[in-house]
């Protein structure tokens, strides 16, 4: 039978604790209630009405959702998220990986690659899609002249639809510092006793990297991919000041179709369906993540 | 009877989570719907503030520019009315979002600048004041332009509800330097469309390494509906049933297919005009000295000449009405821009008052000598032609005056299918528009988005009804 354990009644300082825990929490609850969990319900709200947020919202039942099984720029726009989210992610993922074991050697001046990889990370979004215009451009662009020196007439980067995803994927190269000095720090966290002891066994540096650093390095490559996946799926900004969205909607994004529907289109219900569309989407691939992840990394204190 | 119960930790949460819960509801709620302020007779003036002063907020466009025009123009109305305190509010990047905002908020400025094919769906909504009691209240009319754009810009399901501040003309910029090296003699107004495609090729040539293009869709970037308005036209098709709520898309016409397939597509394929991955670097316009003839706006002449043109020194240069076509007038943008009354206005008169100073010919001075073309095509010519035509050094001032005494806007419709709906980014038409300068044929692209043309229209009014 289990002992009914009395709760004792808190003391005056533990009280006083307890206040002041909240009230030192309480700028961060606010802001959370107010500006997050606030608008989450509102838009979960409007998922139902139609609102063009200059009258009062229309109640129009399942309309928004019938609305996007007809819209084929949802399915545009969520192909392309697609896209740029499956082959982007793991391109990010593997590149980053290289880098960090590359800046993990005894190299010179180790310090100093490590900001410079990471220092695009601290740029602006806009500013570097500004930057990104210029190195895209057809006629005097870095890209471009560098494919003249080996005979190719160069790519119409963000022209031509078939193109323009791919070119974003390349952009993406340009903010993998955080991935890659998360990949550094796991790395560094790798026991050299285990390198050592596989080194003496006549393991090779392959046989090393996969046997050892690799599931030791599986937990933060699966950190890595959460983030990335979850991140890739809001891609916005680029798309948005570099191609509106073009050619030919081949950078319509999801993110950039619901912006579209709110504030251009005067279709906040159906903005905010759309929102909620893809949060569950990506809820969805985080879950199934995870439900993989459980099987495929390795947890070291994990029995 | 009052109890001394404790309030547990967790009664405590709770309620706490529910007041912040229904505060944060509250603040997210849409405010309720503006209540008309009765413009004119009965129109319930707000208290003055402390000294008798009322106070009012006029939303000004976010350009620098701007700021200054209605800086100078509300110091001005203030010696004239001093009972009125107007502010000036800019919100500069994504200016229409934040109207929205406001609107939504039920805190919109008293007089708000729009583009007048932008303000439709905020009248259809019934957040806007018609002006129609207080301009026969004034005698006011003769504010208004008498022609069939400044109605469809100004005026929604018979009312006025839009002033006439500025405006924006579309024309044919020629780079003299290029007509010169080609020994072409320049273009002149009731020129053709023949003699302009002539001219296109013949000042087409490449010197040294440097190409130059005859022609170029636009200074900035390449293609868009909105730039192809008078060579759709040109010839007296129209792409609507009607340019105001239109029902029918009416794209797929013979004429409308030519123009644009050489215009977008041809000039493009045969290296008359620089593609839009040419024009993206921003090097290849006709203010670099790199294009013969381009269709802009006022809002360009900065670039030829003047204080800080593109290309050092600037680039001699003059406009030209475009070339006719069977219709033998202008068919291109104007643009006509102005303030509308907000219905929840608390100080309606005071707003009209310094809407109607605005169109006056003080207002009008200002407007001028801020660098904004003036309102009416009479007024660009007295004030704004003699300016312009100093400052950015080019002759033809007039040119921009008859474009807005002939030429038309795109398409007006209300709430669900305002502009950008129809023709905006992602659209059935940025998508053609993207197909025809990447080398589909005009007709094949739009075949493609006729249909869903007119689906729009067509959902537009399903739902409007």
């Amino acid at each position: 039978m289990a002992a009914i354990v009395k709760r004792r009644r808190p003391s005056g300082v533990q009280l006083a604790e307890w206040r002041d825990g909240w009230l030192f929490a309480s700028p961060f609850l606010l802001g959370v209630l107010f500006f997050w969990v606030g608008p989450m319900l509102y838009s979960l709200f409007l998922v139902t009405q139609d609102w063009d947020m200059l009258g009062a919202p229309q109640y129009i039942g399942l309309g928004n959702i019938r609305h996007i099984l007809e819209d084929e720029l949802v399915k545009k726009s969520l192909g392309n998220t697609a896209y740029y989210t499956f082959i982007g992610v793991p391109i990010q993922l593997l590149i980053a990986l290289l880098l960090a074991i590359a800046l993990n050697q005894d190299l010179r001046g180790r310090s100093f690659y490590r900001t410079v990889f990471y220092l695009p990370a601290i740029t602006p979004a806009v500013a570097s899609a500004v930057v990104w215009n210029q190195i895209f451009n057809a006629d005097f662009g870095v890209l471009n002249n560098i494919l003249r020196l080996f005979g190719h007439p160069g790519i119409k980067w963000l022209f031509e639809p078939s193109v323009a995803k791919p070119a974003f994927i390349l952009m993406s190269l340009w903010g993998i510092g955080p991935q890659m000095v998360i990949f550094l720090a796991g790395l560094q966290n790798v026991p050299a006793e285990l390198l050592e002891a596989a080194q003496i066994d006549g393991a090779t540096s392959w046989q090393r990297f996969w046997s050892v650093s690799l599931p030791i390095l599986s937990p933060v490559l699966f950190f890595n991919f959460v983030i990335g996946i979850i991140g890739s799926f809001q891609v916005f900004t680029n798309a948005f000041v570099m191609t509106n969205g073009g050619p030919q909607n081949a950078t319509l994004f999801m993110v950039l179709y619901i912006y579209l529907n709110a504030f251009r289109f005067f279709r906040m219900g159906y903005a905010a369906t759309l929102a909620w569309m893809l949060f569950w989407i990506i809820m969805f691939f985080t879950f199934l993540q995870f439900r993989i992840g459980n099987r495929l990394v390795y947890y070291e204190g994990k029995v | 009877m009052v109890g001394n119960k404790r309030v547990s930790r967790r009664e405590l949460l709770r309620g706490a989570l529910v007041v912040m819960g229904g505060a944060a509801l509250a603040a997210c709620a849409p405010a309720a719907p503006a209540q008309p302020a009765a413009p004119a007779e009965g129109a319930a003036q707000a208290p003055a503030a402390a000294g008798g002063v009322i106070e009012i907020r006029i939303a000004a466009w976010g350009d620098v520019t701007d700021k200054q025009v209605y800086e100078a123009i509300v110091a001005d109305f203030m010696k004239a009315e001093p009972g009125i305190k107007p502010t000036v509010e800019q919100y500069p990047g994504g200016y229409y979002e934040k109207i929205q905002a406001n609107f939504a908020a039920n805190t919109p400025a008293d007089l708000i600048y729009f583009q007048g094919w932008s303000w439709q769906p905020f009248a259809d909504k019934d957040v806007l004041a018609p002006l129609d009691d207080y301009i026969q209240q004034d005698q006011a009319k003769g504010f208004w332009v008498d022609n069939e754009n400044y109605i469809a810009n100004t005026m929604w399901q018979g009312k006025t509800y839009m002033s006439v501040a500025d405006t924006g003309s579309v024309v044919m910029f020629y780079s003299k330097e290029l007509f010169d090296k080609a020994g072409v003699p320049y273009p002149v107004d009731g020129w053709s469309y023949a003699d302009f495609q002539s001219a296109v090729e013949k000042t087409t040539f490449k010197e040294g390494d440097i190409q130059y293009y005859g022609y170029a869709q636009a200074g900035g970037w390449n293609g868009t509906y909105l730039r192809s308005l008078h060579w759709m036209r040109m010839n007296g098709s129209l792409e609507w049933d009607q340019i105001v709520e239109p029902k029918e898309a009416r794209w797929l016409q013979d004429d409308i297919i030519n123009a644009l397939q050489y215009t977008v597509v041809d000039t493009i394929a045969r290296g008359l005009c620089p593609s839009p991955a040419t024009i993206q670097g921003g090097g290849v316009t006709i203010a670099t000295g790199r294009v013969a003839l381009t269709m802009e706006g006022p809002w360009f002449l900065a670039q030829m000449q003047g204080d800080k043109p593109a290309r050092e020194g600037g680039v001699p240069f003059d406009v030209v009405e475009p070339p006719l076509g069977a219709t033998g007038k202008d068919e291109t943008i104007a643009e006509v821009h102005g303030q509308v009354l907000a219905k929840a206005s608390k100080n309606p008169d005071a707003a009209w008052k310094l809407m109607k100073y605005i169109m006056t010919d003080e207002g009008q001075k200002r407007i001028a000598e801020g660098g904004r073309m003036c309102g009416t095509p009479d007024n660009i010519e007295k004030y704004w032609v003699p300016i312009a035509q100093e400052k950015y050094k080019f002759t033809n001032g007039k040119a921009f005056a008859n474009a807005m005494r002939t030429g038309r806007n795109p398409i007006f419709a209300g709430a669900g299918a305002n502009y950008d709906a129809v023709a905006g980014q992602g659209t059935p038409l940025a998508v053609a528009w993207d197909a025809m300068l990447n080398g589909t044929s005009a007709r094949d692209a739009l075949t493609e988005a006729q249909p869903k043309l007119q689906k729009i229209l067509d959902d537009y009014w399903a739902k409007k009804q």
